[in-house]
């Protein structure tokens, strides 16, 4: 190892924790060549490819490297939080309409496509503005760029950075929700922890949320796939000592490791905009179904990614490449790169539950950042395999079993629902407990599902 | 050098769990047999084909693969698969890999069309990873085992 390994977890999630390679890839993340200062795995952290799910690692931008396997395949994987101007008791009697209306309109599951295959020009210029394209297309209202991390647009996008190939995998795919763990999830506000935070953000009991998981898609896998081969080719080259292939890596200055950043650039735009895209889908179903209704974004936010960030180091600051493989951003108020009310009061801290179990919105509230290089947790994180989870229940009781309970659920494939049933997730409780008493990030709201559409 | 055929029907393989998505585990007596069974596995783990199948329209694609070690050709390769079927939206039924030089090689993949309607969609398999990815060659047999991003 190069630096040390420093873990947020209880007793429960630690054990969890040692129960599969979970922490042989923390260390083999500490082992990268260039990794500045420590890693940190999320109290929701799990066994992923080469880095753990819920790891942060930070490489110094001259000296360092950057990993495609850091950042993982779903580029920009992300949530983004929704705030209805409706009541729970407006919505409630309605919610199985609501939820078959968001299932039949948002593309959904395997191999769906979107409702139209974008043209090469309109896909070029998606990938250099991201949720940008959106707003002057006519599919986003400014105050949806505004409370989205970045704008929705990161700068350095490069499409000529990201294959034909990936163009041709992302065509057709936005707008669409993808599978595995991917959601809509229909959600009303059970209990505000800070009134003044919640109302900053407008949120407050009873309020009707939507929360989406989605990413990049087929083109942000295509991207890490590609940039991790001729990442292989560049430790081969160097005689880097790499622990996992999948942790393949190129030093940030390299022409390899520029062409990754510029590709995965493009690849999050794609992810901003296609969860832009599901907004305005849920806006016309909302208009649809109800006449009017207003929708505002509440928050947007990454977990899977690499930022360029800035940080105080003892007397000097230090400009750090962070890799979020399955974390959140998490700045506090007054950090130089919020703007408007989120510099005022921090970022919203946006943390999905399994299908079935509470949601949190958490605001940043780490001062110094070094700790855990401004990173919370994204999730639950998961407590069991796919194959595992399938052989607890089957579909049809476990549709009955959250409906018997207020829950109504729309799944592209039984398979694919069984697989992500709650007891195959961690105690989101227990994790976000974890983060909050580690001083990351404090509790702002908990949501609670009352309607799951899954891919 | 010999070419190795393979069809969807015959192959066989072995699920394998992991706490994230999935892997696969092939045996058979040569590496090129294994390379072909372990994407005939992941094929059929993305989709269930329709019964009338084998009435369907066929078409020939021919891929090229050419890789700097085996590990590489096999990501490679299923990469090629994955495309196959999510952008030109076939499936390869049967195969044929000619080997032609060291990690290089000529798959003639006989395909059909994917029917929306008719073939049922598995695991949304969007990726193929280097984690844990093994080719051990003993007692005159070849296991590839691979784990999937889905």
């Amino acid at each position: 190892m190069n630096v040390d390994a420093h873990i947020y977890a209880d007793g429960v999630l630690i054990r969890q924790m040692q129960g599969d390679k979970t922490l042989d890839q923390l260390i083999h993340t500490a082992s990268l060549p260039g990794v500045f200062s420590h890693v940190v795995l999320m109290p929701d952290g799990h066994q992923g490819y080469g880095f753990p799910i819920g790891g942060v690692a930070a490489f110094d931008i001259d000296h360092g490297v950057v990993s495609a396997g850091g950042v993982g395949f779903d580029i920009n994987c992300g949530v983004r939080v929704l705030r209805l101007d409706k009541k729970l008791q407006e919505v409630l009697p309605r919610i199985q309409e609501f939820v078959l209306a968001l299932f039949q309109a948002i593309p959904c599951g395997a191999g769906r496509s979107g409702k139209s295959k974008l043209t090469k020009s309109d896909l070029r210029s998606l990938l250099s503005n991201g949720a940008k394209w959106c707003l002057e297309k006519g599919y986003a209202l400014e105050e949806d760029l505004d409370s989205t991390e970045e704008s929705g647009s990161l700068k350095g996008a490069d499409p000529d950075a990201v294959s034909d190939r990936a163009m041709e995998r992302g065509r057709d795919q936005l707008g669409t929700l993808g599978s595995g763990n991917h959601f809509v999830e229909i959600q009303y506000i059970e209990k505000i922890y800070d009134e003044s935070l919640a109302q900053t953000n407008g949120l407050t009991v009873n309020d009707v949320i939507v929360m989406i998981h989605s990413g990049s898609r087929g083109l942000g896998h295509q991207v890490c796939s590609d940039h991790l081969d001729s990442m292989q080719s560049v430790v081969r080259r160097l005689g880097l000592d790499i622990p996992d292939r999948q942790l393949a890596c190129a030093p940030i200055r390299s022409p390899e490791g520029q062409s990754y950043l510029a590709a995965m650039r493009a690849a999050a735009n794609f992810a901003f905009a296609n969860r832009q895209m599901i907004t305005e889908t849920i806006r016309s179903s909302l208009r649809s179904l109800f006449g009017e209704g207003k929708c505002t974004v509440v928050y947007d936010v990454a977990h899977n990614i690499a930022k360029e960030e800035t940080y105080t180091f003892g007397r000097g600051t230090v400009k750090l490449l962070v890799h979020r493989k399955g974390a959140t951003r998490a700045f506090p108020a007054k950090h130089p790169d919020l703007k408007d009310k989120f510099h005022a009061y921090g970022q919203p801290v946006l943390i999905p539950g399994s299908m079935g179990t509470s949601s949190y919105i958490l605001v940043g509230s780490d001062i110094s950042g070094m700790r855990t290089f401004f990173s919370a947790c994204h999730g639950a994180g998961r407590a069991k395999s796919r194959t595992a989870a399938g052989k607890d229940m089957n579909a049809f009781d476990l549709i009955e079993s959250l409906r018997s309970r207020g829950i109504y659920v729309q799944g592209a494939s039984k398979s694919g629902l069984v697989e992500e049933h709650p007891l195959a997730y961690k105690d989101v409780d227990a994790v976000v407990d974890v983060i909050e008493v580690a001083g990351i990030a404090r509790k702002v709201a908990r949501l609670k599902p009352i309607g799951v559409i899954k891919g | 050098m010999p070419a190795y055929e393979q069809d969807i029907e015959t192959s066989t393989f072995e699920l394998l769990e992991h706490p994230s998505d999935f892997g696969l585990r092939v045996v058979s007596p040569h590496f090129e047999s294994s390379l072909l069974m372990i994407a005939f596995g992941m094929l059929r783990s993305m989709y269930t084909l329709d019964k009338n199948r084998l009435l369907r329209r066929k078409t020939r694609i021919t891929k090229m693969i050419e890789a700097e070690d085996r590990e590489q050709s096999i990501v490679r390769f299923l990469q090629d698969m994955i495309h196959l079927v999510y952008v030109d939206r076939c499936m390869p039924v049967r195969m044929s890999l000619q080997p032609i030089a060291k990690h290089k090689y000529e798959c003639l993949c006989t395909c059909i069309e994917l029917s929306e309607d008719d073939d049922i969609p598995g695991a949304e398999i969007k990726a193929v990873t280097y984690h844990q990815l093994s080719i051990i060659t003993e007692k005159g047999q070849c296991s590839i085992t691979v784990f999937f991003d889905i």
